[in-house]
Order: structure tokens, then sequence, then C-alpha cells
């Protein structure tokens, strides 16, 4: 045997030990935060949110600030894609100390559920009191954060819901594209007036129904809160929908499968953005849907104006949304949690998240600052925070579907709207029971 | 001399174990914990969003055996599945054929052609064909109505989704199977064509006597591998079919098993239904497949 050569028995024994320390390697866990670090470093702060290339660069920004504010406190930031956040998430959560995040950003609809199942901690005392919270923050924006006489979460991205419509169909027909709906009907036989199916090259809908769960949000909202003194769509002693006890609802119901039957066929460029197409007189969106319009369709003229209320003369009602900043119940400090949220949250951030993002601020008396209404369609979007209320949903995805379902039995196929309407409550109710934690 | 024998083999399974062992370990960790884990957490009242789990023993599967939407999912799974895997197969094997032809012109370059879809993201693949299949616009109706027919609504309507999506999926496997084909028909030992010509065998006799019953374990192979790949279809149900960010419409026509177990786990926070319907899954695949080899599988021998 050459004096090179790897003996077999050599060559046994290092390859054995190489695979012992791979295993043993691959069991290591990695040194990344907890209490080790907060020992040898101070304080480091795990920050996890869906990505958004916008708001990860926002967030990089305060992370910067605040580490040369707090130099014992490290914040380390993970922008996750949206198709893992949520199994990343509950992994983590279910991992404990260690693998949750300290500071993480759910929908505000999921927040009672995190809070029944302790994984949360109320915002600290020391750095922004109850009281300061309620003057600081627009009060529908911290309503859902407020569980058992505490809050639990700081608003962001917040958004309302608001009529998009293409001017120039508007001025092809005369109509002035900012020109407020008188009311329902008004939306309605404009949608009417605007629709052209006859198979040509032109073709358009008059309104893109396609958000149907936003659409019915807002109109069974709105007449609970203008007309019904403000009712709450969950009856809590049987916790279940009021809907059926008003007809009014299944009239509305009924109503929004017609005008998304007539003027709107979802087959018609079916899965494009056809307002960004030009191929829609109008559709409902949010606020931030003028960042998606200015990136796929920068030529498209159009103008916001608020939803239509039920009847003329009535006040303006729009359903609004958010996400809350939290801190989990395993953060090293809760302080320097809840500080990190507050600087993100506060108002001097406000104005960076409607830079970056379009976010609508939740802070009380920004919506008046000249920087936030560069134009009129951000009036409008800014003036709606005031007639907003947050969605009332138990839950969150099963509502998309149930809602685009109900509507989907009426105008695809042909059933009964009394029929989709009772089926749809009977699954919703379901989806409130399983969502009601405790 | 027996006792030195036991030692060298004891040292050999010492060995072997060591090298096994690392893989081993893997797979006990990334495999058969997470399997295990699923099938506890399917016994439980369990939420994505953390709580306490109680235990509800089988209550999750005879939810799902109830459940009309577990059942409309598993219809459609099935209906997919039995359109996709014989028409498929089928046409790959006639595929094949033509492309096993020594004086078919282009047989390389075509060969290539045929197997591009395969090699090709479903993802992109899907947004094609949503585009394709635009009722008002899309290629698939302008070629229609060139020969007279007015074409369906295909992904709007709950009649033709399905079938959308099943066309597609024929239409992307169709290179891979018949790839395995040809390998098949290449092993056949032309001897026996040779033979029967001298016999006076007719092309289809040929191909009833002889190339069929030899292609048994390729079709064996296709079917089996299909028929698992059909009941886990996932991609293409999702892609083509989510609007405002939920799958499997319209009205639940395009639902498919793997998108209902990931849409009750991680969309609707239902982790130990979710858990459940895997399993249902698997109990069906298995059963399949196991009813599938025992029919389709043929004794033969070359000689």
């Amino acid at each position: 045997m050459n004096g090179n050569t790897l003996s077999r028995r050599r060559f046994l024994v290092l390859s054995g030990t190489m695979s012992a320390a791979t295993v043993l390697a691959a069991c290591a866990l990695p040194e990344t935060g907890g209490e080790g670090a907060m020992m040898a470093e101070g304080v480091t702060l795990s920050h996890w949110q869906h990505h958004s290339a916008g708001r990860a660069a926002a967030v990089e920004e305060f992370k910067s600030q605040f580490e040369e504010a707090n130099p014992d406190v490290t914040i380390d930031f993970q922008s996750i894609p949206w198709a893992e956040y949520w199994g990343k998430l509950a992994a983590g959560i279910a991992g404990g100390e260690g693998s949750a995040p300290d500071v993480f950003q759910i929908p505000m609809g999921l927040i009672e559920q995190y809070v029944a199942g302790d994984n949360l901690l109320p915002v600290s005392d020391s750095v922004i009191t109850s009281g300061e919270i309620e003057e600081s923050y627009l009060p529908w924006t911290v309503q859902r954060g407020h569980q058992g006489g505490e809050y639990y979460g700081l608003p962001l991205d917040v958004q309302t819901l608001v009529m998009y419509r293409n001017d120039a169909i508007y001025e092809e027909a005369g109509l002035d594209p900012k020109a407020p709906y008188a009311d329902l009907a008004d939306m309605y036989d404009q949608a009417a007036l605007f629709t052209r199916l006859e198979g040509g090259d032109d073709d358009r809908i008059g309104i893109h129904t396609g958000y149907y769960s936003a659409f019915q949000t807002i109109l069974y909202q709105q007449f609970l809160q203008r007309e019904r003194d403000g009712q709450a769509w969950v009856d809590e002693s049987t916790n279940q929908l009021v809907w059926p006890d008003h007809p009014e609802i299944l009239e509305t119901f009924a109503w929004f499968c017609d005008l998304s039957g007539s003027s709107d066929d979802n087959s018609f460029l079916d899965g494009q953005n056809r307002f960004a197409l030009g191929r829609a007189a109008m559709q409902i969106g949010h606020p931030v849907t003028r960042g998606s319009l200015l990136s796929q369709a920068p030529d498209l003229a159009y103008s916001i104006v608020p939803f239509p209320t039920r009847s003329a003369g009535q006040d303006l009602y729009t359903a609004g949304s958010h996400w809350m900043w939290v801190v989990g119940k395993w953060v090293p400090d809760s302080e320097a949690g809840w500080n990190w949220v507050h600087f993100c949250t506060n108002r001097d951030a406000q104005i960076v998240w409607n830079d970056v993002a379009g976010d609508l601020p939740s802070f009380q008396g920004l919506g008046a600052d000249p920087r936030f209404r560069p134009d009129a369609n951000a009036e409008v979007c800014l003036d709606s925070l005031d007639w907003a209320t947050p969605w009332e949903w138990v839950g969150w995805a099963e509502w998309v579907k149930e809602l685009g379902d109900g509507r989907d039995r009426v105008v695809i196929g042909g059933e009964d709207p009394a029929t989709s309407f009772n089926t749809m409550v009977d699954n919703l109710n379901d989806v409130i029971a399983n969502n009601t934690v405790g | 001399m027996k006792r030195t024998v036991s030692r060298l083999q004891l040292r050999e399974y010492l060995w072997a174990y060591t090298f096994l062992g690392p893989a081993f370990f893997f797979l006990l960790v990334l495999v058969v914990f997470p399997i295990l884990f699923a099938l506890w957490i399917s016994l439980h009242d369990w939420s994505l969003i953390p709580r306490d789990f109680p235990w509800i023993g089988l209550a999750n599967y005879a939810e799902a055996i109830e459940d009309t939407l577990t059942r409309k999912s598993l219809r459609n799974t099935l209906a997919y599945t039995v359109g996709v895997v014989p028409v498929g197969m089928s046409l790959a094997l006639v595929l094949a054929l033509i492309m096993n032809q020594d004086r078919l012109p282009l047989r390389t370059a075509l060969r290539t052609v045929y197997f591009i879809p395969v090699i090709t993201s479903w993802v992109a693949v899907s947004f094609v064909w949503i585009w394709m299949f635009e009722p008002h616009y899309g290629l698939v109706n302008s070629v229609l109505g060139f020969f007279g027919i007015n074409g369906p609504k295909w992904l709007a309507s709950p009649k033709w989704a399905l079938a959308a999506i099943m066309l597609v999926a024929i239409w992307k496997g169709l290179g891979f199977s018949m790839v395995i084909f040809l390998a098949g028909l290449q092993g056949i030992p032309r001897e026996f064509y040779e033979a029967a010509q001298i016999d006076g065998a007719s092309r289809w006799a040929r191909f009833q006597n002889i190339t069929f019953p030899l292609l048994n374990p390729t079709i064996v192979f296709i079917t089996v591998t299909g028929v698992i790949g059909s009941l886990q279809v996932f991609t293409p149900a999702v892609i083509m079919t989510t609007r405002q960010g939920e799958a499997g419409g319209p009205i639940d026509s395009t639902r498919v098993m793997v998108y209902h177990i990931y849409a009750t786990a991680f969309r609707y926070n239902d982790l130990g239904f979710g858990a459940a319907l895997a399993f249902v899954l698997f109990a069906l695949i298995l059963i399949i497949t196991l009813v599938q080899l025992r029919v389709t599988q043929r004794e033969f021998e070359y000689g």
C-alpha cells in the first residue's frame, strides 16, 4: 500500500467522524437573539412582518434611527414573503420563546383570537397609557385591539373603502367624474349607463364588483350603522349574525347581486385588473389602490369619490380596516418592545408610512396635515377616515369565500337570492363560532 | 474461526449504521416525526393561532365525512384525475408511437417541442392559459370562433372551469408520459415485430399482441404516478382560479383536496381539521394505488 493512499480502515473512521459531526452541526441551534444575546449585548428584539418593498425600507430606516437612540436595543428585522408569513408566524409562536417573534403584525380581525390564546402582552403603560392611546389614535383604529380593558396593539396600514372612477369614460358620457353620487341608486344607474358588452374590441363593464367581500361588507354595515343606530353584526347573546332580523339586508344582498349581474360580467377579462386596463368605469377600492394603479396604469386618469349613501341626504359611511403591531408574550423586555412599536407608529412615523405605502394615518389630527392631501383624490381618502367604523368580520379569509360564494350562487348559478343569502348566513355563523375563543 | 467472522460482521454492521445514521436521523426528524405529529394534531381542535388545543379524538374525521365542502373537493379531485390520467396517457401513447417511427422527419426536434411544457414552470404556464381562456378576447375562443363554435366562459363558468384546468394539465404532462412510453417502446425487442411481420400480422395485431402487453410495466408506472400526482393537484387549480385571494371557484367548482387542506389549515386557521383532511387524502391515495397495482400489474416475459 502506498504511503499516501488512505487505508480502508482510516477512510471509514474519517468518514464516520465527519458524518457524526455533520449531524451534530445540523442539530446545533443558531444563536440569534434570546437571553444570551440580551446579556451580552443588551436586548435583541425580533420583528416580523409580511414583505412589501416600500414598507421593508421604511422599517430599516426606523430601525437605524431607533438603534441609534437606544444603543442597548438591537432590532432583528425580517420581512417575510406574504405566502410564507402565516405558516412561519404560527410555527414560530407554537415554538414559544426562542422561535416566536417579539414584535409582529396581524390584521385587526384576528387580534381577539391572539389575545384569547394568551399570545400577546398589553401595551406597556410606561410607554403609552390607555388614555394617551385614546387621545392619540382615531377611536375606530384602536377599537378592536381593546380587550378586557387593555390595549393589545397599535394600528398601522389603515385603509377605508372609496369609489374609483375612470375620468375618460365619465367625460365621454358628459358626467363629472368628481361629482359625488346622490345615493346607491345613482351609482346603479351610472353603472348601467357605462356598461357596454356587445362583443366589440372596446367593450367595458360599468362597475367592477369583483371585490365582493368589501362591497357587501360596506353595504350591510352602512345600513346597520346609519339606519339601525350602529347595531353590531353579531348578537352577543347568540353569537350569530343579526342580518336575518333585518329584511333590508336581504334586499341589499339581492340589489348587489342584481348590480353585479347586470353591470359587471365576471367572465369579461377574467382575472385581469379591468379598472387599470380602462375597461371598467368604476370600482370599489382602498386608498392604497392608488399605489398599484400608479405602477400598473401610470397614464390612467381617475377620480376618487366617497361610497354612496343608501338614500340621498344620509351621512356618509365607509368601512375601515387596519393591521395591528403587537408584542408577543415572549419578548425579553416588554418595555423595549412597546417602545419600538410606538416609535414606528407615532405621529412622525405615520408621515413616512404615507410616503412609502400610501397608508392613511391612524393618528388623530394628521388627516388635516397638508402632506397627506396633495390632490383631490387624497382629500377624499383622508376625509373618509372621519366616517369609518371597523369591518366586523370575526375571523378573516373565510369571509372572502362566503361573501363571494353568496354572490356567485345567484349571479352565476341562478339561485334565488333568499336561498343563497340564507346559506351564506348559516355558513358565516359557523365561521363566527369557529373563530370565537373562550 | 466462527468468532472472527462474527466480529467482522459486527464491525460491518457498525459501519453500515454509522453511514446510515445521518440519513436515518434526517428521515426521522423531517419525515416520520412531522407525519406522526400531524396525526396528533388531527386528533385535537388545533388552531393555527396558538391557544389551548383540546383533544377531540376522531371528531375532525367525522366532520370530514359530513362536510359538504370536503365532499365537493373530493369529487372535483376524482373528476380531475379520471379526466386527466386516461386521456393524457392515451394521447401520450399515440404520440410516442408516432415519435418512435424511424423515418419520421425532425423526430428529435418534435420530441423536444413536446417536452418543453414539462420543464416550464406551472406558475408561468397557468398565467399564460388564464389569458388564453379569457372568454371575450382569449386565443382559445378565437380559434373556436373561427370554426363557428361559440366558446364557453371557461374559468368563469362552474361547468367549464375544471375542464379548462384539466386541458392544461393534459397538455403539460403529455411530454413526460411520451418520453416514458418511448423508453418502454424501445425496450421491446425488434425480433418480435419481425417474426410477427413474417407471420403476416397486421399493424393493429402487432400493437394488440406485442406492443400493448409488453408496455404493461410502463403503463402501470405512468398510471400509478399519474393518479398520485393528479390526486395531489394544487398549483394550476390555485393559480388559474384565484380571485381576490380565494381559489377554487366559481362556486367551488375547482376546489381540489390539496387546496382545501391548505385553505382550511393556513387560511382559515383550522390546523386540526386540515391535518385530518390530509390523512383522508393519504388514505384515498393509498387505497387507489393498491387497487391500481392489483388490477394493472401482469406477469410477462420476453421469451
